[in-house]
């Protein structure tokens, strides 16, 4: 990326007035490890909103709230009942890179089909976006297509990210394989189950790294609801559900070693979910 | 054409002026200006060659613009020795007395990222010093007198 001018922020809206008057060049930035992987070469204005106040995790009434500059290190050492992120985090790149990158950086605008928002699709989070005005939107609503994900960031800034605190009776489990610890992702699963009176009440299942969003799967969802809580839900799974998705294999994959890895991650991340939730192992 | 940037921050405890391209990343920097500990390695945030301390942090100077270090602390494997002494800060020390290096060449960056986890937590475990040692890469496979040298001066004081 070529950097014409680099202004720090001081106020949100002194961000979204910048942001507002230089247009198509406006470039935003965090922890700034994004502008590595632009590869076009036309002068933009850089907008640093780091020092602005959207750092930090702070929870009320069963939901965390969470500033769109807080680092992914920050993610991980954060300890709370019911905080599930510290998990994802502790898969993301290596310990500098954490120390650098921001949850807002990664939803908006590096890798978000392979990180964050994978998990953040199965925990129903909402953004909390300001532009010219404040809204709240769902995660869903942002990551179906990539005209959504780019209008949801154009002239507007990430503030934070909200999420639901876990409860008795809830788990998650989220996998990222890598080809190397620190590698990018090859398939990417998250899982969310309720459980109650030993059934899967509720499960959201959502897929990233082989897709160009991270998509939730209703269908296999749905074969799963009302199933009794234990092992015998996983070794039932109907994976002919995924068959309607166009599954990209990533660099040294085949289609049938994609398919069977997204297969065997979606079982171990429900696997860990069911066993979270039920307090046992599976 | 580009804006040149003035800036200021703490390196090696020092206070720096710098006129910058804002275009530029930290490590090269910190060469430019002499600081040739700091290696420059894959040049993308994945060896750890390069790694620094920013405001007690351990970063990849290569993936950090310059202009983000305004009004903040840098310490490159220069600032560690004793400047009154001179002595070896105690875990270079170690590295020396484990034999923690064959190359040497990604050995200032493990001590950087080694020293802001002792920083941090003066007493990790076996698991902590590996987990934060992930994002540093070597060649000549010298990570288990690292781990040694690392647990060395964790257990001192213990």
């Amino acid at each position: 990326m070529k950097i014409h001018d680099f202004v720090f922020a001081t106020k949100i809206s002194e961000a979204c007035e910048l942001l507002r008057k230089t247009g198509e060049s406006a470039y935003l930035i965090a922890g700034g490890t994004s502008t590595f992987f632009v590869k076009s070469r036309a002068p933009r204005n850089v907008i640093d909103i780091n020092r602005l106040p959207l750092k930090g995790i702070a929870k009320k009434d069963g939901v965390f709230k969470i500033g769109a500059c807080t680092t992914v290190n920050e993610l991980m050492k954060y300890k709370a009942a019911g905080w599930v992120l510290n998990r994802v985090a502790l898969r993301f790149v290596n310990q500098q890179v954490r120390n650098i990158s921001t949850i807002g950086g990664n939803v908006a605008k590096v890798f978000y089909w392979c990180d964050f928002p994978v998990a953040l699709r199965v925990l129903e989070g909402t953004l909390t976006l300001t532009g010219s005005a404040t809204h709240r939107v769902k995660i869903s609503e942002v990551f179906h297509n990539i005209t959504a994900q780019k209008a949801a960031f154009k002239n507007a800034i990430l503030e934070y990210i909200e999420i639901p605190q876990l409860t008795k009776g809830m788990g998650f489990g989220y996998a990222k394989e890598t080809r190397t610890s620190e590698g990018f992702s090859s398939v990417t699963a998250a899982a969310f189950v309720q459980v109650e009176h030993g059934l899967i009440a509720d499960v959201r299942i959502a897929l990233g790294a082989v897709l160009p969003f991270p998509l939730r799967m209703f269908d296999l969802e749905a074969s799963l609801k009302g199933k009794k809580a234990d092992r015998s839900a996983v070794e039932g799974m109907n994976f002919q559900k995924l068959d309607k998705y166009n599954l990209t294999p990533r660099e040294g994959m085949t289609p049938e070693y994609c398919r069977h890895l997204v297969e065997v991650k979606i079982a171990d991340v429900v696997s860990a979910a069911l066993a979270e939730a039920t307090g046992g192992s599976l | 054409m580009m804006k040149m940037k003035k800036i200021s921050f703490t390196l090696n405890g020092v206070e720096k002026e710098f006129e910058i391209d804002p275009n530029e990343r930290l490590l090269a920097l910190l060469r430019r200006n002499g600081y040739k500990g700091t290696k420059y390695g894959c040049l993308e945030g994945a060896c750890g060659a390069c790694t620094v301390i920013m405001d007690g942090k351990a970063v990849n100077s290569c993936k950090i613009l310059t202009i983000e270090c305004d009004g903040k602390s840098i310490i490159t494997i220069e600032g560690l020795r004793d400047p009154k002494t001179g002595a070896l800060d105690p875990l270079q020390q170690a590295f020396v007395d484990h034999a923690a290096f064959q190359c040497g060449f990604c050995t200032p960056g493990m001590i950087m990222t080694a020293r802001a986890l002792l920083n941090e937590n003066p007493h990790p475990t076996d698991a902590e010093i590996k987990e934060a040692l992930s994002g540093n890469f070597c060649r000549c496979v010298s990570h288990y007198h690292v781990l040694r040298a690392v647990a060395s001066v964790a257990e001192k004081g213990r």
